[in-house]
């Protein structure tokens, strides 16, 4: 049985690790086009596969971020990130895969929220706080004890040049099976995000899609873990939904400007933490970040706007 | 509604129900029927539960005690022939999305999960926008609405489910003149389409005009029946308490 599902698990991981060089030998293609100098670093394997590994993140946050934003679960967003940590080591130390430890965690510790909320006067932010930073402490405890604090360093902060095959086959796939699931079940997410009294009126199960969307949140986490770490990858998952918002009132439209700009900020922030040797994934976040201010200049609700309205008006006009 | 046909099932019949939140009563013991085919307005002062009645009808709120009879029927199954059109100001109007999402939302209950809106589906929504008259505010983002044009879209919504019992909460409040009389209009189009209608109402001065029967609340029921025959000073005095509007 045990040699039947090892060679399931290999003939999967081999399929997948083809497509990803497949997907790879394609975008070098592309990037050919580019000036030499930009295209230089994306000679080194290691950087093929963390333009890879932006790619999927940038997309899948983008995504993900959209309903983040429409939901306001930034803070929900911000608690799961935490609290996957704990699960995050002691699938390391299990040997089983990281997502399946991940969820356990996250899923424990969004039952624990309700749990304070339902059976004490304590309210849902203080609630929130208390569990994620307790799951949060519990998992930097274990890995302090089983890994060195460089590797501890790599989960909270990401290393996004380090990322071998394995870890990149992991984020393709925890990647492509949230798009997957987005596509699928979008009536049923956008219907809940707008009106989640209606749906249950219509009969839909809230508490299934209620949990289905934090499901998803938490795979989009465990995509965004090598990159941009569990403490910086929140960013991710409002940013560029944020940025979009400011700048459509078209749904389709916000997740194709909040793609954009995930994917602009992981492969731009990659780019630039090589050539200015820093940290990849706070680069990548401040890369976002710009972004974001500039959305928020020159959005039609933006300052630029009215002050070149004014501007236009004012000189010599009597009123 | 002069017809005598056999005992009708009526709509909607409660007994008993009690609702509790943090052990505080909203609704103490209520027991009332709504007629099939009629227009029931649902009065009384803030606080008095209007609301909550009609979350625990829809299943939203869990009662304390007490029995909801859809059409006759307990379970679950006779929800499926209610439509809800909740207070406008229970949604967040900067979503993204336009009128026709919005409207389209009615038919989601009958597709269920994975399937998407089809042709048909779209053309009973803009049947829908037509006669709440927005036709031209079909692609219109919904942050650009007023508050009449909210209410109508919530409406459009609400045909689509095509519903055999609506309840309404609050649909005319801070709607301009011109809306009100056209949900009004609406609301006796359902009705000459055998629609049963329950709806939470604030103003006292239109219930004559708009209601066949009336269900006077203040936690308690206080009064329920035709309207000529329940809307008397003395059952207002009963339910707003000395200075009633």
């Amino acid at each position: 049985m045990t040699v039947f599902y090892n060679g399931l698990y290999h003939g999967i991981y081999t399929s997948i690790v083809t497509v990803i060089e497949m997907l790879t030998a394609l975008l070098m293609v592309l990037i050919g086009f580019l000036p030499a100098a930009v295209a230089e670093p994306f000679s080194y394997l290691f950087m093929q596969r963390a333009l890879m590994t932006s790619l999927v993140v940038g997309t899948v946050c983008g995504v993900l971020s959209c309903f983040v934003v429409l939901k306001r679960w930034a803070l929900l967003g911000d608690a799961i990130s935490h609290a996957v940590l704990p699960g995050v080591a002691l699938a390391y130390l299990a040997g089983i895969p990281v997502i399946v430890g991940a969820f356990l965690s996250g899923a424990l510790t969004s039952l624990g929220i309700g749990f304070v909320q339902r059976n004490t006067s304590i309210k849902e932010d203080s609630a929130m706080g208390l569990m994620f930073t307790a799951a949060f402490a519990l998992g930097v405890v274990i890995i302090s004890r089983i890994a060195t604090s460089t590797h501890l360093m790599h989960v909270l902060f990401g290393n996004v040049l380090g990322v071998d095959m394995p870890m990149l086959a992991t984020t393709f796939t925890a990647g492509f099976i949230a798009l997957v699931l987005v596509f699928f079940f979008y009536k049923e997410f956008v219907l809940y995000a707008f009106d989640a009294v209606h749906a249950s009126a219509i009969g839909l199960s809230t508490t299934a899609i209620h949990y289905g969307l934090m499901l998803l949140l938490t795979l989009t986490i465990v995509t965004s873990l090598e990159t941009v770490g569990v403490i910086l990858v929140v960013a991710m998952l409002i940013v560029p939904g944020a940025t979009a918002s400011l700048l459509t009132r078209h749904l389709p439209s916000m997740i194709a400007i909040s793609v954009a700009v995930g994917v602009t900020s992981a492969t731009v922030g990659l780019y630039l933490s090589f050539v200015m040797n820093v940290a990849s994934g706070g680069t990548i976040v401040l890369v976002g970040f710009c972004l974001f201010v500039v959305a928020a200049l020159v959005a039609p609700a933006g300052p630029l706007r009215s002050w070149l309205r004014r501007a236009r008006t004012a000189p010599g006009v009597p009123a | 509604m002069t017809t005598e046909h056999a005992p009708s099932i009526p709509a909607l019949a409660i007994s008993d129900l009690t609702v509790a939140y943090h052990e505080t009563p909203v609704l103490w013991d209520i027991s009332l029927t709504v007629p099939a085919g009629s227009i029931t307005g649902v009065v009384g002062p803030n606080g008095a539960g209007k609301s909550t009645l009609i979350k625990t009808i829809m299943g939203i709120v869990p009662p304390a005690g007490g029995e909801i009879r859809l059409f006759g029927g307990l379970s679950g199954k006779e929800r499926r022939r209610v439509g809800y059109v909740p207070q406008r100001a229970s949604v967040d109007w900067d979503f993204p999305a336009t009128v026709l999402d919005v409207v389209l939302m009615g038919c989601y209950g009958r597709l269920g999960w994975f399937r998407r809106p089809r042709r048909g589906d779209l053309e009973r929504a803009r049947e829908a926008l037509e006669t709440l008259g927005i036709t031209n505010l079909e692609h219109r983002p919904i942050s650009e609405l007023s508050g009449g044009q909210q209410q109508r879209t919530f409406l459009a919504r609400a045909l689509l489910q095509d519903a055999d019992l609506y309840l309404m909460d609050e649909p005319f409040q801070g709607v301009d003149a011109t809306t009100e009389r056209a949900i009004a209009g609406v609301m006796r189009r359902m009705q000459g389409e055998g629609k049963t209608l329950v709806v939470v109402h604030h103003n006292l001065e239109t219930v004559e005009t708009y209601f066949d029967s009336l269900i006077m609340l203040n936690v308690r029921l206080i009064a329920q029946g035709p309207v000529a025959e329940v809307f008397t000073e003395q059952s207002l005095r009963a339910t707003y308490g000395g200075g009633f509007p």
